[in-house]
């Protein structure tokens, strides 16, 4: 794969002008909500440098952490599990529902569920599996993976989601008012809440200190699902823990604000004992994570609480679609961890923006969003993944940038090119770089000419 | 070697060096237009909230509220119109239709106007999310600033319940093109009175 993937993916997005504005502007509005509730909280950026030391510490001594969860979840009656990979995760959640028959699982939101490919691996195995967050519920019917980790059907149109309704909901083709398609689908998604075997949710926060967790979501469906079902199973990565409960109150004012504009989700859930009767099983997964840990350039984006907050803010993302990155994590945070996963593979993602330094300034945790992208650039090029017109420009680029006299010579070249070869701007339209740009008019002289002439004056 | 082991030994092996642990913010003081805010901060979420109506009028105004409510859930003497009882063991097919529940919360927060709800204040955990609508009493006593007081006066580190949870507002989604839709799959309101 070379480095013209996002960009080349991004095309497929863009084509439809309509849509590329008006996603553009419902992620801006969202950054836009998000600036105004952060801006009402005086501490908010000492909650942010706090909120960032607590992860920093928490990973350090994230092995006596994980221990300590371990510990406290089994005193409260939990069952937890450890998975390596995504594969053994698949497995284990696999297992227990064989172990009880289930045949229908109820899922709420989980990047971590999508990273591991599971209802694909589930469904092969003749297990139903719906997804029961709305947003969610709508890429499934779609056949489509999320495109944003808090908002994953924002590429979407309503006439689109009225369209994939009328075929599986049985409202009219014609419908797309949101409040009427949200209650269309009210119905099937709480019939198969109360009718499944197992609930599935996703982990936002662990707490060492009692070995419960919490999960946050705005539509119930998480609760709904693990209180009515006999088994509810959490999975979470190994990077989900914080220390203590009081950790909470940083982490829970950061992460709506960061994500929606909103104070707090309207249910902030602790599972800490299973319900009775029921049982409750936690999945712990590394799948990559231990190995990330040990990058010191880029471990810091372990600290990473899923707000979205980079994505909304980011020009390039807002412009291309979450799946132009062709990985489970989107935008500025997932251009930073998927080279970690396979660096061939996602080459083209640390490109994928403009070093504007956005998403760095809303991180609730201060992860340096912009300096693990302009990191990652170097790695691609060392592991020779550009692509080759880009490895050529750079390196002329770099042999002429790093000589005076080169550098004086290519500017009295390209400046005599520009007034005189009229095929100059038609050649660079081709490119990448000059498709979007008008060239300059040439100045006759340089600068370092005209200040020559002028200094004495 | 077990898959923990793995995990455990790898990350020892690449966790950096240790880094301190930062002391936490103290709560914020409670303001004396503490219960206002508080109020605003319910609706603003999506809820309605009202302070201190008295004993008998606060039964007439949520039966006011919700006059078509037949299978109704209160666990609080000042409501007591229960129309079905529930416990753990209630089969999950009986829930299913639930339109009232009256519930008691013991912790408020007015910076986001969520309530608190632990296992003692709920017959069944599935309660506060399978009612069509909600309705939830706290006393202006039990309202903290913050976070940072809620998880204060909780203690949840000494004494954890099974499970609880902070409602702030109805369900809701904005999942179809942004807009704002209350009641997703959880309730459809929520009335929070403050006494």
């Amino acid at each position: 794969m070379t480095i013209r993937d996002h960009a080349g993916a991004a095309e497929a997005f863009t084509a439809d002008a309509e849509r590329t504005a008006w996603h553009d502007e419902a992620l801006w509005f969202v950054r836009a909500k998000r600036d105004e509730v952060t801006h009402a909280i005086p501490e908010w950026e000492a909650l942010r440098t706090i909120a960032s030391g607590i992860k920093a510490h928490t990973l350090s001594l994230l092995d006596d952490y994980l221990e300590e969860f371990e510990r406290n979840a089994v005193a409260h009656g939990v069952t937890v599990h450890w998975a390596t990979d995504a594969d053994e995760h698949n497995r284990i959640i696999l297992g227990i529902l064989r172990e009880r028959g289930a045949t229908r699982l109820v899922k709420s939101k989980s990047m971590l569920t999508e990273e591991c490919g599971l209802n694909h691996y589930l469904e092969a195995q003749g297990i139903t599996v719906v997804d029961s967050d709305l947003g969610e519920r709508i890429v499934q019917l779609g056949h489509e993976a999320p495109s944003h980790i808090v908002m994953p059907a924002i590429h979407k149109r309503k006439a689109e989601v009225g369209a994939l309704f009328a075929q599986h909901f049985g409202t009219s083709p014609e419908e797309d008012d949101p409040n009427r398609l949200a209650d269309a689908a009210r119905g099937p998604l709480r019939r198969a809440l109360f009718g499944a075997d197992a609930a599935l949710t996703g982990v936002n926060f662990a707490i060492a200190e009692t070995g419960g967790i919490v999960v946050c979501t705005n539509e119930g469906n998480a609760d709904l699902g693990c209180h009515l079902a006999p088994v509810h199973i959490a999975c979470m990565g190994i990077e989900k823990l914080i220390p203590r409960v009081a950790d909470l109150g940083v982490f829970l004012r950061l992460l709506a604000r960061s994500a929606t504009g909103q104070p707090i989700t309207a249910y902030t859930s602790h599972f800490v004992r299973p319900r009775t009767p029921g049982q409750f099983h936690v999945v712990i997964v590394d799948n990559g994570r231990s190995e990330h840990l040990g990058r010191p350039d880029f471990r810091e984006a372990l600290a990473c609480i899923r707000c979205g907050a980079c994505l909304n803010t980011c020009p390039v993302y807002r412009r291309s679609g979450g799946h132009s990155y062709g990985a489970t994590i989107p935008g500025p945070i997932g251009a930073i961890l998927s080279p970690g996963i396979d660096l061939a593979k996602h080459a083209s993602l640390p490109f994928a923006s403009t070093l504007c330094g956005s998403c760095g300034d809303v991180c609730p945790v201060k992860i340096d969003i912009p300096g693990q992208l302009y990191r990652w650039r170097q790695l691609v090029a060392r592991g020779g993944h550009l692509d080759v017109p880009k490895r050529r420009a750079m390196g002329c680029l770099g042999r002429i940038l790093g000589s005076r006299r080169y550098y004086e010579w290519a500017g009295a070249i390209g400046r005599m090119m520009l007034r005189l070869a009229p095929a100059v701007p038609w050649l660079v339209r081709r490119t990448a770089w000059g498709r979007e740009r008008e060239l300059p008019v040439a100045p006759r002289e340089s600068f370092r000419d005209w200040y020559r002439r002028n200094r004495d004056t | 070697m077990s898959s923990r082991e793995r995990i455990l030994q790898a990350v020892r092996a690449n966790r950096p060096d240790r880094r301190a642990l930062p002391d936490l913010p103290v709560a914020g003081p409670l303001t004396a237009d503490a219960i206002p805010r508080f109020v605003a901060m319910v609706e603003s979420v999506g809820g309605r909230a009202v302070h201190a109506p008295s004993g008998s009028e606060l039964a007439a105004m949520i039966d006011h509220a919700y006059p078509d409510a037949r299978e109704i859930l209160s666990t609080v003497d000042e409501y007591p119109r229960s129309t079905v009882q529930v416990d753990h063991d209630t089969p999950r097919e009986a829930l299913q239709h639930i339109d009232l529940v009256v519930l008691r919360g013991s912790l408020g927060v007015v910076e986001n106007g969520a309530v608190w709800l632990a296992d003692d204040a709920l017959p069944h955990r599935a309660l506060p999310f399978v009612t069509t609508h909600l309705v939830l009493l706290l006393r202006a006593d039990q309202l903290v600033a913050d976070m940072h007081g809620a998880y204060a006066v909780l203690q949840l580190e000494h004494d954890t319940p099974g499970f609880g949870v902070l409602v702030s507002g109805p369900s809701k989604t904005a999942d179809i093109e942004r807009a704002l839709v209350i009641g997703a799959q959880g309730p459809r309101s929520l009335l929070v009175i403050v006494i």
